[in-house]
């Protein structure tokens, strides 16, 4: 690899008749550039005549989006809303944390109005849910309505890691207490 | 008899001021030519713990610029991302030992956000901002197109998806003739100045900034020189891009 494969940010790489912009691209009248520094790949579409058109760069800018499935770490818990630290996203580590706030609705997909915060998350907690919202200034919205989503980790009174036995319980393999929470299913 | 005491005098200050800008044969005082830079020297990603960082050299001109984020903000909410920049001259840099903060500074973080912030994809990360900080270690002229540069390069090594690169480029009007790139000496006594920021690729100028008597008839002439130093230093941007990614 020489430095004529390397191209640059504004380097015209392509064009939308023959290719589909991806990731690390950009479109402007028609044209198709890159927009990151690093190698330029193809990659075929099943289906499709185009190929997509990508630049592998050696870093990536990794903020939450609408969809985006992230760890986050709960901080607080009220009646209303678990406010929560975003840690992860799409299995990217972060390095500077984004606010996160699961509310009361989005907790689960069935009797949402029955939803005890506290009976869901504990501060502690590591959280998978997805990003629903951009949500306010402050805070991204999350939700954990789905049957993978919920509590993947969670330490229990006596300190020991928790182990899962029901979509809602974790016991303490120490003491064989029973604590509520959101579990997600990992498996 | 009284006699005063004098324990210090000042030191006499020459002016450093040469009697000629451009010489019989066309050139400058350090042998230039007319549209010609110093020697340039460009690096990326010194800064560890930065995303992204960049250094450049214009001869004596030395910037350090790094990158960081994106990160999240406590401002409003907006659709867009943000990018904030802030560019500083270290109280060490030039020969007159500079105070503490000056409104210089501020008011070139303001035209270097406005030269670099066109040029970077902000629907990307939104509501979040990304951080550009300069440091000029020595300011020979041409700082704030050097840091301009540099804050380009630094954005591009942090893997922030830019549209295009930004060059810049410094031109002043000396003894009646346009010289780009200038030294301290050659921007302490010239009379009118520009300093222009431009996409190379996109061929779209960002940032235009004008100091002192520019008359309007010459400032064409100006922006052309301008732009053409700005292309050639996108292309020299560029390789350096291409030769550290290798690295």
């Amino acid at each position: 690899m020489s430095e004529s494969d390397v191209v640059t940010p504004g380097t015209r790489i392509g064009s939308v008749d023959t290719h589909i912009s991806g990731r690390g691209t950009y479109t402007r009248d028609g044209r198709i550039c890159a927009s990151v520094v690093g190698r330029v790949v193809t990659k075929d579409v099943p289906n499709q005549d185009k190929k997509i058109i990508e630049v592998e760069s050696k870093q990536e800018t990794t903020v939450p989006q609408i969809g985006s499935i992230v760890l986050a770490t709960v901080v607080k818990t009220t009646t209303q809303f678990a406010k929560v630290d975003i840690t992860c996203v799409e299995g990217k580590a972060l390095e500077t944390t984004f606010m996160g706030m699961i509310r009361q609705q989005d907790v689960r997909a069935t009797e949402i109005d029955k939803v005890v915060i506290y009976e869901s998350f504990r501060p502690g907690d590591v959280v998978r849910a997805v990003v629903i919202s951009l949500g306010d200034s402050k805070s991204y919205y999350l939700s954990t309505a789905r049957n993978e989503l919920g509590v993947v980790f969670g330490t229990s009174m006596a300190g020991q890691t928790l182990v899962p036995v029901s979509w809602k319980e974790m016991e303490c393999p120490k003491t064989h207490l029973r604590e509520l929470r959101k579990v997600a299913k990992t498996i | 008899m009284y006699a005063p005491q004098i324990k210090s005098v000042r030191p006499l200050q020459q002016s450093d001021k040469p009697s000629k800008f451009i010489g019989d044969d066309g050139k400058r005082i350090d042998g230039r030519s007319l549209d010609e830079f110093r020697s340039v020297f460009m690096r990326t990603g010194m800064v560890k713990q930065a995303k992204g960082s960049a250094y450049i050299e214009l001869n004596n001109t030395k910037v350090i610029c790094s990158a960081y984020g994106p990160r999240q903000t406590n401002n409003e909410f907006s659709d867009k991302g943000m990018l904030n920049c802030d560019f500083k001259i270290a109280s060490f840099a030039s020969k007159q030992r500079r105070k503490k903060t000056r409104d210089e500074d501020k008011e070139f973080s303001i035209y270097m956000r406005d030269a670099l912030e066109i040029s970077v994809n902000l629907d990307k990360f939104p509501k979040s901002v990304v951080d550009v900080y300069a440091l000029v270690l020595e300011d020979d002229g041409s700082a704030l197109a050097a840091a301009i540069m540099c804050g380009s390069l630094a954005l591009a090594d942090a893997g922030i998806e830019l549209y295009d690169l930004v060059g810049a480029c410094s031109a002043i009007k000396v003894d009646s003739h346009i010289v780009i790139d200038p030294s301290s000496t050659e921007q302490k006594y010239g009379v009118g100045a520009i300093t222009c920021a431009h996409m190379s690729n996109l061929n779209e100028i960002t940032q235009l900034t004008e100091a002192g008597d520019v008359e309007y008839s010459t400032m064409v002439e100006f922006v052309n020189m301008c732009v053409d130093g700005c292309r050639k230093m996108s292309d020299k941007m560029r390789q350096t891009l291409a030769t550290e990614h290798l690295k």
